[in-house]
């Protein structure tokens, strides 16, 4: 095992796609461990998405919908919701290596398009009567207690009385409550999906001898099954999920000359010097995500740590990232990321400056 | 004998992960009243749910969101007087801060 990284990263994100299932953020390549940050919340209609990092560049577009969602007589009941959604998606890569534009050919998308769709449900209760069970009015007397302990003057501890169970006022009064508050207040729910994705990527070759190029563009494809549970506490989210996938990978550059040499600058070039070479991985995923507050909720700490394993190559990676959240709007959002990938035997630790902890 | 009727504008536009009711308590403040509403909405994404005759007196509206993010706008017809939290002004807004938390739950009472 080698520690081989210690360096600051600024991810400069601007996702403007409010539906995107976990396996969008991913390419079509096998393991490393599952990706950061992921939004599962649907979302009918058309959205575009433009996503700038130093890892990668692409722009996207989704269109979404609903096969079932709550009527108007449901909204009147206090029965449990269940929605099921659906979306297709194209996502191109932009600058970078992955070139919108091929130079020779000036073949528009010829590398790195995404084409996927997915089904996605979400199942959750609605139970407002909560507040008025006896353990809610308890922690409200409590807040009381505490508004009347902190009021300085007569005014300000007449002004303590409420007209009605009330969440913020518990929150107010007696931050630190926050999470015994949640699990009286509110049932787990669950959400899910199915993806199907395929890509579509020119590779490039170089043959010994004659540096003669080759390309070819075969195509990949990967199917997901996900899954994740958010508890009572609303502080957290298990995740887990399975992605099969079958994709081309190109082999590593290398120094190819012809078979007479001249003079090495123009008889040699790297390149990778065969075709690519199909590759199935079946990764298994699993996450817990928690948020931990302090200052009375605003702030607090996040983590997100995840694990990921390829049942076909036995190659296992994992990632730690821990955020800082401060309680006031702040221009950094420090933290640092612990990561393994068994492939590489690297252990990398990365600290950031700006990523913001997100369910 | 007022009407009460609430305008929900989710910043989705759509009824996905919200849920707003209108609530009354006893005297003790320990047994609630969920009274039925009838749900309507506009083409541009707003609901609206609307009470029978009520008595008049105090109420409450209550938010109930579920899922990072979600977000949405209440109004009750008229504008009454809100008398908790202090100093509140409609419209209330309701939102689950996707950086802390994964559900929210708000509620507001006024005179009517």
């Amino acid at each position: 095992m080698k520690l081989s990284r210690l360096f600051f990263t600024t991810a400069i994100g601007l996702n403007l796609a409010a539906l995107s299932d976990p396996a969008l953020a991913q390419t079509m390549a096998p393991p490393p461990p599952a990706p950061s940050q992921r939004n599962d919340d649907a979302l009918a209609g058309v959205s575009f998405s433009l996503d700038v990092s130093e890892e990668k560049s692409e722009a996207g577009v989704t269109v979404a919908g609903y096969f079932k969602k709550p009527s108007l007589e449901e909204m009147s009941g206090q029965k449990d919701r269940t929605v099921l959604g659906w979306k297709l998606g194209v996502e191109v890569p932009i600058g970078g290596g992955d070139d919108l534009l091929d130079s020779a050919t000036l073949d528009q998308l010829g590398d790195g398009t995404k084409i996927s769709g997915s089904i996605t449900f979400l199942h959750y209760s609605v139970g407002p009567s909560q507040l008025g069970t006896p353990p809610f009015t308890a922690l409200m007397k409590q807040a009381r207690v505490a508004c009347e302990n902190e009021a300085k003057t007569e005014p300000e501890r007449a002004a303590c009385a409420y007209y009605g169970p009330d969440p913020d006022y518990i929150l107010k009064h007696t931050p630190k409550r926050r999470l015994a508050m949640n699990r009286i207040l509110y049932d787990g729910f669950w959400t899910g999906g199915l993806k199907g994705s395929t890509s579509f990527k020119r590779y490039k070759w170089v043959s010994a001898g004659t540096l003669a190029e080759n390309s070819a563009s075969p195509s990949g494809y990967s199917a997901t099954l996900w899954f994740a549970y958010y508890p009572d506490d609303a502080a957290s989210v298990f995740k887990i999920e399975g992605e099969f996938s079958s994709a081309p990978e190109q082999a590593e550059p290398e120094v190819i000359c012809k078979t007479v040499i001249v003079t090495a600058k123009d008889d040699c070039v790297s390149a990778p010097g065969t075709a690519p070479v199909r590759k199935e991985a079946f990764v298994l995923r699993g996450e817990y995500r928690r948020f931990f507050p302090f200052g009375g909720g605003k702030g607090g700490i996040g983590a997100a740590v995840n694990g990921s394993v390829d049942v076909i190559s036995g190659d296992y990676g994992f990632e730690l990232p821990i955020y800082l959240s401060l309680p006031q709007t702040s221009a950094i959002s420090p933290g640092i990321k612990l990561g393994y990938s068994s492939k590489k035997d690297d252990f990398g630790v990365s600290l950031f400056l700006k990523t913001s902890f997100s369910f | 004998m007022p009407i009460i009727t609430v305008k929900v504008e989710p910043a989705a536009k759509d009824n996905i992960g919200w849920d707003v009711f209108v609530t009354s308590w006893n005297d003790s403040v320990e047994e609630l009243t969920i009274h039925r509403t009838v749900w309507t909405n506009d083409a541009d994404g707003t609901f609206a749910a609307t009470t029978a005759n009520l008595p008049s007196g105090v109420y409450g509206v209550l938010a109930v969101l579920v899922g990072a993010g979600r977000e949405i706008s209440i109004t009750v017809e008229g504008e009454p007087t809100v008398l908790q939290p202090a100093d509140a002004e409609w419209p209330m807004e309701a939102k689950v801060d996707s950086a802390i938390e994964t559900r929210k739950t708000k509620t507001w009472y006024f005179q009517v």
